[in-house]
């Protein structure tokens, strides 16, 4: 038993740590000429692998975070945080800045994958009605921006032309939905176990 | 044994108190990134900016369509006009004709208000390699540049450039497969004593002549 749980743990880790240092290469050269180029390669591709890489992997329970669990009921506060992360790094202003400095471009892989993170801790945590509030509003404000730069007839992004912007757009919007599919059906199949 | 993940209700104080705390600190980040709420775009951002304190143009070698190099700030200065300045180059294809075209418009309504004395058009390109002086001097009967009015320079040395383009919020981009090269189209009103003291988007060129008069109107 003891066994299965160790080999569970390396896997989750191992798949993680490939997600993380796929996007990591993508902040590197010569990889870094795709995020620079283009905006889907840095929106809707290197964003959510970063994400995806804490949301996937294991981090061993210490006797810190259980005494910081007082302060995160519900996983209301994880939920919060990662929120305000994703708002940011929604921003056009912050997907410039990421481009041109390279210490914002550090701050929003760290960043990231801690919002991974926190998303996976407050689904453990979390009730069905704050888990609806929370992934419901986040989706519709990524549908929405996803819109907003497939419509904006100027260009929100300095360091993209306008038809970058509008791959990006496009992808976010189709991430989306795609996501929506998916959290209703996990939660219809989860409520048909119980 | 599963562990027991939420509390009773009447340990949720701390969860709640956090999360006002979270939520103020959360709402003040995005403030900070933002300007305080005024500018999500960089464009916004560096507009904002320039609104709130204005800047000396950079002081640098600059070359004029004879050949003649020329100091842009001391060029401003020594003119004592007004000027709105853009950033172009000789074989755009896009935003720039619409640039030229909205320069072109300008110069016009310049005549026709007789603000010929009280302010100039400059543009200046940023593709160095190609564009000489002779580049830009086509260029400037191609758009019908008067030169009492409207005043073409060239970056005499590239590795000016990104200097020049920073202190005026400009990116350029190589867009690929070809190169070519895309940029933020903005104009830049800057006083006579060399102080770039608004910047304006395509649409609204005409504010920044309405300032132009409103300002000297209260000289």
């Amino acid at each position: 038993m003891s066994e299965f749980k160790f080999i569970n743990l390396d896997i989750r880790n191992y798949l993680a740590g490939i997600l993380f240092l796929s996007a990591v290469f993508l902040s590197l050269w010569p990889l870094r000429a795709l995020i620079i180029e283009n905006m889907f390669w840095h929106m809707d591709i290197q964003i959510p692998l970063l994400i995806a890489a804490g949301l996937i992997s294991k981090i061993p329970v210490s006797n810190f975070s259980q005494n910081l669990s007082r302060f995160n009921a519900y996983g209301l506060n994880s939920f919060i945080v990662s929120q305000v992360i994703l708002v940011f790094w929604m921003l056009p202003i912050s997907i410039d800045r990421a481009i041109i400095h390279w210490g914002y471009d550090l701050v929003k892989i760290i960043s990231l994958i801690v919002c991974g993170w926190l998303i996976q801790v407050s689904f453990k945590r979390t009730t069905v009605v704050i888990e609806i509030f929370f992934v419901g509003y986040f989706l519709a404000m990524m549908l929405w921006v996803g819109f907003y730069y497939i419509q904006s007839d100027i260009r929100l992004c300095n360091v993209y032309t306008q038809d970058s912007q509008q791959y990006a757009g496009g992808g976010l919007m189709v991430f989306a939905v795609v996501l929506s599919l998916v959290w209703i059906i996990s939660k219809l199949y989860k409520r048909s176990q119980i | 044994m599963k562990k027991k993940l939420n509390p009773e209700p009447s340990d949720l104080a701390p969860t709640f108190i956090s999360a006002i705390c979270i939520i103020f600190l959360g709402i003040f980040v995005l403030l900070l990134a933002t300007d305080f709420g005024q500018s999500f775009t960089t464009e916004g951002y560096r507009r904002h900016q320039i609104d709130v304190h204005s800047e000396p143009v950079p002081n640098m070698m600059l070359v004029d369509s004879q050949g003649v190099n020329q100091n842009l700030q001391d060029f401003i200065v020594q003119d004592g006009r007004y000027v709105i300045l853009d950033f172009f180059y000789t074989s755009c294809k896009t935003i720039c004709i619409s640039q030229a075209a909205i320069f072109n418009s300008l110069q016009e309504k310049i005549k026709v208000h007789h603000l010929e004395d009280r302010v100039q058009l400059i543009s200046v390109s940023f593709d160095p390699m190609q564009d000489d002086f002779k580049a830009i001097q086509q260029y400037a009967s191609r758009v019908k540049a008067n030169p009492s009015v409207w005043s073409l320079l060239t970056v005499s040395s590239p590795k000016d450039l990104k200097s020049l383009l920073d202190s005026f919020g400009i990116y350029v981009i190589k867009v690929p497969p070809f190169g070519d090269l895309d940029h933020n189209a903005s104009f830049h009103l800057i006083d006579p004593k060399g102080n770039l003291i608004k910047i304006s988007s395509l649409d609204d060129v005409d504010d920044l002549l309405s300032i132009v008069k409103i300002k000297i109107k209260y000289e």
